[in-house]
């Protein structure tokens, strides 16, 4: 050994299992990170990808704002060709299709797309397989190879297309390689000519839209600003960089929260390394009492411990990032999942990489900053009698605990910018408070713990309540991640009352019909609903429409993008309605008859209004006719999903292109039989209309179901949470079966059983972890509350926060589980302790 | 004895007191203990248990701080030096032997015995002489790559015998050095520190409530409640034919003086 600072590693090397323990929490803690980092980055590439995939080379997309079916005059198109800057002007015909073969299960929808080739070929590759290029005015399409195979379709053949006015059949001319154009869609994309996609659809002379390149080196946001008015409000213009900037920064938000969790879990895993690192300077207390008195410095040895911990950290972390990879793709996967996009393989930049080595390895350094302090403090003659009395005395910790515990719960309670940065204190707080609460409890919980080992079981329970800091510690390790699975629990409770609350009262309609496939953008044809009329046995019906829209800033000017649902008012208030916040129905549906209203979500719109919205507050929304002021006649909850605001038909057709609906809301008729309705609906409109028909609980079940898949991400955060909580857990009692070795000699010498013994250990983990379980009742209850506040201001979403009682019997059920897992390997080693070898332990 | 001691003393100590105060009782371990330890002399503190050996020991070894009273090392006194200058006192003027060994059971004999020297920044060029010098003093070459569980007591003993002269130590202090072995092995460590003494005139320090220890000094000082009692100093008999008296005659010497004095 050349230095005394390597005799850090070389403890380490010598206590492989401890070490390998204690690597464990930073492992993980750092794999989380890194995962949901990468996850995070993967995602935003994957959606960077299906953007520019959407748009090719195209620098703006011009459209006419409103309903997503909305087309203009095709004159348009060469009027934007000829503004200043423009390389290519391409205009399009696009709707929703939809494929139903025998290869797939569900409907597959479509994004048809008629334009003229060579202009598209332009902004975008259209790279064939086999096959030939449609033909313009021909009833044939190309089509990706991926959506070919998936449909179980051929080349050359022809193939059924879903559309608003039927199915049609439409022959394969050509294959597509899923590179480019390919890839538009996500590869669920059929191209037309452009007459075909109109005489598809039995449309004139218009197009959805034009895609613009301009010439190089023009800043796009400048020439939009520039040349904006010029086509006149029944166009606006979008950068095509930043299309679905609202989805971007939903993701944004949602990474924001996953990092958040995954922090905490790091935060777990370092006290996991500051316990154990605690533990080894008990358990050193002899060497470094010697090497004082030897002439070691107490810098030297605290250099000791920090060496150990850096090398620890710095071996943790890189483990960490392998397995963070093996995490990132299964989050990646739930996302993709989730959010039905196809992601690519995982983006891992040098940033990603490089925060999470400095994080590893800072946390697990600042982790040992006590455990060395006190090392190098100790006393040598103290240190040299080796018995190391354990802590009974209680550090003034307490007080910062009360403080900060009180702190994050005022900072989090006001919300707003700061309400983060409340649950990271409302934690340190409650870690500092166990000391103070561990005595009390230990002694009343106790009495239902040492039941477990009659006769030894009170010798553990003793141990804990005098011992203050090892014990005290690790309880808060099991509390905190208690108190995280309860707050998940919380959150996951109150989002789906209130979904279901909102599902009920807005979708009360007994169906919801709608075109096949699972995307708003699809619609229904005019006839639809003379059609839904004569099918028996259905009452009232109201259509739905839905469209894109841009508020503005009326002090900045600055734009967001947001939806609006259409909806006829004077139907829709017979079908279904709204859980008002502010407003009634009568008066809802009075403004939205009139015009100039609109009904929109109490917490506002993320990037408008931010403060929430009221009664009489004003909305200003970019339409066909210039930037318009809208009065709230009404506001309500939201959750789920992205918010809405809601306007009137009439307000819907003159200011954003209302057309065909995109669904209907529709009830049965008293007494008329459900299976019987959907039947005849199946029989008869579903063929011609390419519609789809979804019963309330059919739609609750769906939305229930999305909500689920969205909190799997957390439950798989917090599993790691709970694996890094067990070892720390196992950890405290190994070491507390290795300080009671002469103990337990003693106690088998006078006729404790081995079994007594291991349940005595039992007795411990068991009693840690009930009152682990008392303390993160409260603990968890604010954190949730925290948490539905954060999600909330984060989201602009409205609710109500629901106590998650039904998740306190899952946290006790894992507490035990913990417990027992925890107290396995100790327990038998305990009970294995030969007598003679106990008694004479040093 | 007054003021400052001579060259020739290389520890000392004047009415020197210790008192640990623990909540509202208080004990007074020394209570005015004064005495002087010469340069190359091997001298024993004894006692009964209680009597203050182990804090006599500590004091002298910079381990802890008299409530009142001086300690000399080498006529500095030990009060004037602050933690860093004591600590750097303990790496380079004095060697510590305790009861249990207290070895670094991750080191080998070797690194064990260099530690002082690592301590203090020395690159191992600069010892592995010294090293080779001390383990053959020991006895323990061939075991210089063994961690200490491979060892046995008397050899562990004899490892933190070689760690407490590896710096060239003013004074080697010993806490019960025997009290872990049996006879016949604390017999061999007792004689290693006799002839390392007399080969290399160090001066040792043990505390020991052990007669048969004890009567391997040069002069045992008895301590009975913190206060010294006696001193006997043992003569070096030797037979006839100029050969040393045996360890058991001097223990029985020991004994006597120790009846004698009421202990």
């Amino acid at each position: 050994m050349r230095r005394l600072s390597s005799l850090g590693s070389k403890q380490l090397a010598h206590r492989k299992g401890r070490s390998v323990l204690t690597a464990g929490g930073i492992i993980l803690g750092v794999a989380v990170l890194f995962g949901v980092l990468v996850s995070n980055a993967t995602t935003q590439t994957g959606v960077d990808r299906l953007i520019s995939d959407f748009v090719g080379d195209a620098d703006v997309l011009a459209g006419p704002p409103g309903a997503f079916d909305a087309t203009v005059p095709e004159s348009i198109v060469p009027r934007l060709a000829a503004l200043p800057g423009v390389r290519v002007a391409i205009g399009d015909y696009r709707f929703a299709g939809s494929f139903k073969t025998p290869a797939v299960a569900d409907p597959v929808q479509v994004e048809v797309i008629g334009s003229d080739l060579a202009a598209a070929r332009r902004l975008q590759t259209f790279t064939l397989a086999r096959g030939d290029f449609y033909r313009d005015g021909a009833t044939e399409a190309i089509v990706p190879q991926r959506l070919l195979d998936r449909l179980g379709l051929k080349a050359g053949t022809m193939m059924p297309l879903g559309t608003p006015r039927g199915i049609q059949q439409v022959r394969i001319a050509g294959v597509l390689e899923d590179t480019g154009a390919g890839r538009t869609n996500q590869g669920d994309v059929v191209f037309t000519s452009l007459a075909t996609a109109r005489a598809l659809m039995d449309a004139g002379p218009v197009v959805s839209g034009a895609r613009l390149a301009l010439d190089d080196g023009i800043d796009v946001e400048k020439w939009i600003e520039t040349n904006g008015e010029s086509a006149g409000s029944e166009i606006r213009f979008e950068n095509a960089s930043t299309v679905a900037q609202g989805f971007r920064d939903f993701l944004d938000i949602l990474g924001a929260v996953f990092t958040f969790f995954a922090g905490i879990v790091l935060f777990v895993g370092a006290f996991l390394i500051y316990l154990t690192l605690s533990m080894a300077v008990i358990e050193r207390v002899r060497v470094y009492g010697t090497m004082r008195a030897l002439g070691a410095t107490r810098g030297q040895i605290r250099r000791v411990v920090i060496v150990e911990a850096l090398v620890l950290g710095t071996v943790s972390t890189a483990g960490g990032l392998v397995l963070g990879l093996a995490l990132a793709k299964g989050l990646v996967a739930l996302v993709s999942n989730l959010f039905r996009i196809d992601l690519p393989g995982l983006t891992v930049t040098r940033s990603t990489l490089v925060t999470a080595v400095i994080v590893g390895i800072l946390t697990t350094l600042v982790s040992s900053l006590v455990p060395a302090r006190r090392a190098g403090h100790l006393s040598p003659v103290v240190a040299m009698r080796g018995n190391y009395a354990a802590e009974t005395h209680l550090s003034r910790a307490w007080i910062f605990g009360l403080l900060a515990t009180a702190a994050g719960v005022g900072i989090g309670l006001t919300g707003g910018g700061a309400g983060p940065a409340g649950s990271p204190l409302l934690l340190l707080g409650a870690v500092l408070l166990t000391p103070l609460l561990l005595r009390p409890l230990a002694r009343v919980l106790g009495r239902l713990t040492n039941r477990i080992a009659r006769g030894v079981g009170d010798v553990a329970v003793l141990h804990l309540v005098k011992e203050r800091s090892r014990s005290a510690y690790t309880l808060a390790l099991i509390m905190v991640v208690m108190a995280m699975i309860f707050s998940i629990g919380g959150l996951y409770t109150t989002m789906d009352r209130a979904m279901q609350e909102a599902i009920d009262r807005q979708f009360g309609a007994d169906l919801f019909l709608h075109p096949t496939g699972d995307r708003p953008t699809g619609t229904l044809a005019p006839s639809f609903e003379k059609d839904l009329d004569g099918i028996k046995g259905i009452g009232d019906f109201t259509p739905i429409r839905f469209a894109q829209v841009q508020f503005v800033d009326p002090d900045t000017g600055k734009p967001a993008d947001g939806f609006a649902r259409i909806l006829d008012p004077r139907t829709y208030f017979d079908v279904a309605g709204f859980s008002l916040a502010e407003g009634t129905e009568r008066g809802a549906r009075e403004a939205l008859e009139r015009g100039g209203s609109i009904l929109a979500p109490s917490s506002g719109v993320y990037g408008v209004q931010e403060g929430g919205l009221h009664v009489g507050s004003s909305v200003h929304l970019q339409t066909t006719q210039g930037v318009k002021e809208f009065r709230v006649a009404g506001t309500y909850l939201t959750i789920g999903g992205i918010p809405a605001i809601t306007v009137g038909i009439a307000d819907g057709r003159r200011y954003f292109n209302a057309g065909d609906p995109n669904s209907y809301l529709a009830n049965l008729a008293p007494e008329a039989n459900l299976e019987a309705v959907r039947a005849q609906i199946d029989r008869t409109l579903a063929a011609r209309y390419n519609v789809a028909v979804d019963t309330a609980a059919e739609t609750k079940q769906d939305a229930k179901e999305q909500f689920g898949r969205f909190f799997n991400i957390f439950y798989a955060i917090l599993g790691v949470a709970a694996i890094v909580g067990l070892l720390g857990l196992a950890n405290t009692l190994a070491m507390s079966v290795l300080q009671r070795y002469r103990e337990i000699g003693v106690l088998r010498a006078i006729g404790a059983t081995r079994s007594q013994i291991w349940r005595m250990v039992l007795v411990e983990s068991a009693t840690l972890g009930l009152v682990a379980f008392v303390l993160s009742l409260p603990l968890g209850l604010v954190m949730s509350l925290l948490a539905v506040r954060g999600v909330a201001d984060a989201f602009s979403f409205d609710i109500a926060y629901v106590y998650p009682s039904g998740w306190i019997p899952v946290v006790g059920v894992f507490g035990v589980i913990m417990a027992v897992v925890a107290a396995v390997a100790p327990g038998r080693r305990a009970a294995r302790l030969e007598v003679v070898s106990a008694l004479q332990f040093e | 004895m007054r003021g400052m001691p001579d060259n020739d003393v290389v520890l000392a100590t004047r009415d020197l007191v210790k008192e640990y105060v623990t909540g509202r009782s208080s004990v007074r371990a020394l209570d005015g203990v004064t005495f002087e330890v010469p340069r190359g002399r091997f001298v024993a503190v004894m006692g009964p248990s209680g009597s203050g050996k182990s804090t006599l020991l500590h004091l002298l070894g910079g381990l802890d701080a008299p409530t009142s009273g001086q300690v000399w090392l080498e006529g500095q006194a030990l009060a004037d030096l602050g933690d860093r200058q004591l600590t750097l006192a303990r790496r380079n003027r004095i060697g510590f032997v305790f009861q249990f060994f207290n070895l670094v059971p991750v080191l080998t004999i070797e690194e064990n015995i260099a530690l002082p020297l690592i301590i203090g920044g020395a690159r191992p060029k600069e010892y592995v002489d010294r090293i080779e010098r001390i383990l053959k003093l020991v006895g323990l070459t061939e075991w210089r790559t063994h961690l200490p569980s491979e060892i046995s007591g008397g050899q562990q003993q004899r490892v933190a015998v070689a760690r407490a002269l590896v710096t060239e130590p003013a004074v080697l202090l010993a806490d019960e050095p025997t009290g872990n072995l049996d006879q016949k092995t604390g017999n061999e460590v007792l004689t290693l520190l006799r002839e390392v003494q007399r080969a290399l005139g160090q001066t040792v320090v043990i505390v020991t409530h052990d007669a048969h220890a004890a009567g391997f000094a040069d002069e045992v000082v008895l301590l009975v409640d913190g206060k010294i009692k006696d001193r006997l100093t043992i003569d070096e008999q030797t037979h006839a034919d100029g050969s040393a008296v045996g360890g058991e005659r001097r223990a029985q010497a020991v004994l006597a003086w120790l009846q004698a004095a009421g202990a």
